[in-house]
């Protein structure tokens, strides 16, 4: 299992720049057509047209990549906080943040300065937000989560060892009337002034996101009794999993009929939130080794840094392709793959040139 | 080369990422801040793969993963099993 873990990491990371190269390949195909091709005209991506169901499907998979995150992170604090008490458990959690929190003020700040190259502007409160909210950029996000997270793990790790079942109920009921506030947005839905304390679950991450930080401590302590359970229901399993996706699918294009968009998050949905769960929760309990594992544990090994730094990397090396090499703007799987590529590979290299010369001391505050 | 060494050595050069220059062998590895959570799966990867053995999952608990010794006396003991 625990080896699973680092591939699982690994795996996460190479969706989660995936996720954010899609935004390039709509962009090069919806504006920058005339790169390619004279007579240009922009894809509808609200009719499932082959290539939007491409994007869709590959995005939605994508997107388990902050859950699986969360669900390693969350077996990972059961594991460090197991028999400590809560000052011990305190002492390595203000450690841990502080290698979380520094080099995400660095990135958030080059991301900042590189916007404002860009031409964009950032009065005070929109900088406080920054930093605060994780805002410098999309993905920024889950720092601000996971280290609120880690500040409750003594206290969840505690809840979940004593009342397992209680706490699972009490976090997937947060996730769940914060998914239904995502509903209200959806749908154009104001409320009734009853319902108007839903408002509270709204744009909360914490509450939309802890099931899965739960749900990995939840496997650390009870391994053996959820391995047992699950283990005789693998073909049900997969029955659910393909249950969930293609119904999840057919929600994806019921919401953008009802909202007129043409794209949604579908990661905020209720029945991708539930695929995504058991995802995570198939691959924990039949996963196997795949090939190539070695590599991707190393890309595990080092997601952190490349979380921080591949949205930068994506948009310079999508730029440069629109100046250099517009052919493959038009060639969506193959423009995905290169910016999968270089969204890993650069911060990789990044991380070992810091890694060899006598920048080394600063090595942690830059990568985490 | 003993148990010991090789782990400091891999600790040292690939897990402590600049935070520290030395440790030594009763350090906290964890309290201490010297390697974080995903250095523990790193670690098990590499006496995975070092050491040629898997690691079981109810082995990978906080007393063998706290130190250099911790973690030696584990993989010393393990290894006399094995042959």
């Amino acid at each position: 299992m625990t080896r699973k873990l680092l591939l699982l990491n690994g795996i996460a990371i190479i969706f989660a720049v995936y996720h954010h190269a899609i935004y390039w390949a709509i962009t090069a195909i919806n504006f920058w057509g005339h790169r390619f091709v004279s007579n240009a005209t922009p894809q509808l991506l609200s009719s499932p047209n082959l290539f939007a169901l491409f994007l869709r499907i590959t995005d939605q998979i994508g997107g388990v990549a902050v859950p699986a995150f969360l669900f390693v992170s969350g077996y990972l604090y059961g594991f460090s906080l197991n028999r400590q008490i809560i000052g011990q458990s305190y002492r390595f959690i203000l450690k841990r943040i502080y290698y979380l929190l520094i080099p995400y003020f660095v990135w958030s700040t080059l991301t900042v300065i590189f916007r404002i190259i860009e031409g964009e502007n950032y009065p005070l409160a929109r900088l406080i937000r920054v930093y605060l909210f994780g805002e410098a950029d999309g993905p920024f996000y889950y720092v601000p989560l996971i280290v609120q997270l880690i500040v409750l793990s003594p206290f969840l790790f505690r809840a979940a060892k004593k009342y397992p079942l209680l706490s699972i109920g009490f976090v997937f009921s947060f996730q769940l009337l914060s998914t239904i506030t995502w509903y209200f947005k959806m749908l154009n839905i104001t409320p009734l002034t009853p319902l108007i304390f839903f408002n509270i679950f709204k744009s909360s991450y914490l509450f939309s996101h802890s099931l899965w930080f739960l749900m990995g401590s939840l496997f650390f302590i009870y391994r053996e009794n959820i391995i047992t359970m699950i283990k005789p229901l693998q073909r049900w399993t997969w029955l659910l999993l393909i249950l969930l996706f293609i119904s999840s699918q057919i929600e994806f294009q019921l919401l953008i009929n009802a909202n007129g968009s043409n794209w949604l998050n579908t990661q905020s949905s209720i029945l991708t939130k539930g695929l995504y769960t058991l995802l995570i929760l198939a691959y924990a309990v039949f996963g196997e080794k795949i090939p190539s594992y070695q590599k991707i544990e190393y890309i595990g090994a080092n997601s952190y840094g490349i979380y921080l730094t591949h949205v930068i990397v994506i948009e310079i090396a999508a730029r440069l392709l629109y100046h250099i090499f517009p052919y493959l703007l038009g060639q969506t799987v193959i423009l995905l793959a290169v910016l999968v590529f270089m969204g890993i590979t650069i911060p990789l290299a990044l991380m070992n040139f810091s890694k060899k010369f006598s920048i080394k001391p600063l090595y942690s505050f830059m990568w985490g | 080369m003993e148990t010991s060494t090789i782990l400091h050595n891999f600790i040292l050069d690939e897990l402590v990422k600049g935070r520290k220059k030395t440790i030594g062998d009763d350090d906290d590895l964890l309290a201490e801040g010297i390697i974080d959570s995903l250095g523990i799966l790193q670690l098990v990867a590499f006496i995975e793969e070092k050491f040629n053995f898997t690691v079981p999952d109810e082995d990978v608990v906080i007393e063998n993963f706290m130190s250099v010794n911790a973690l030696s006396k584990y993989l010393d003991q393990k290894l006399a099993t094995k042959h």
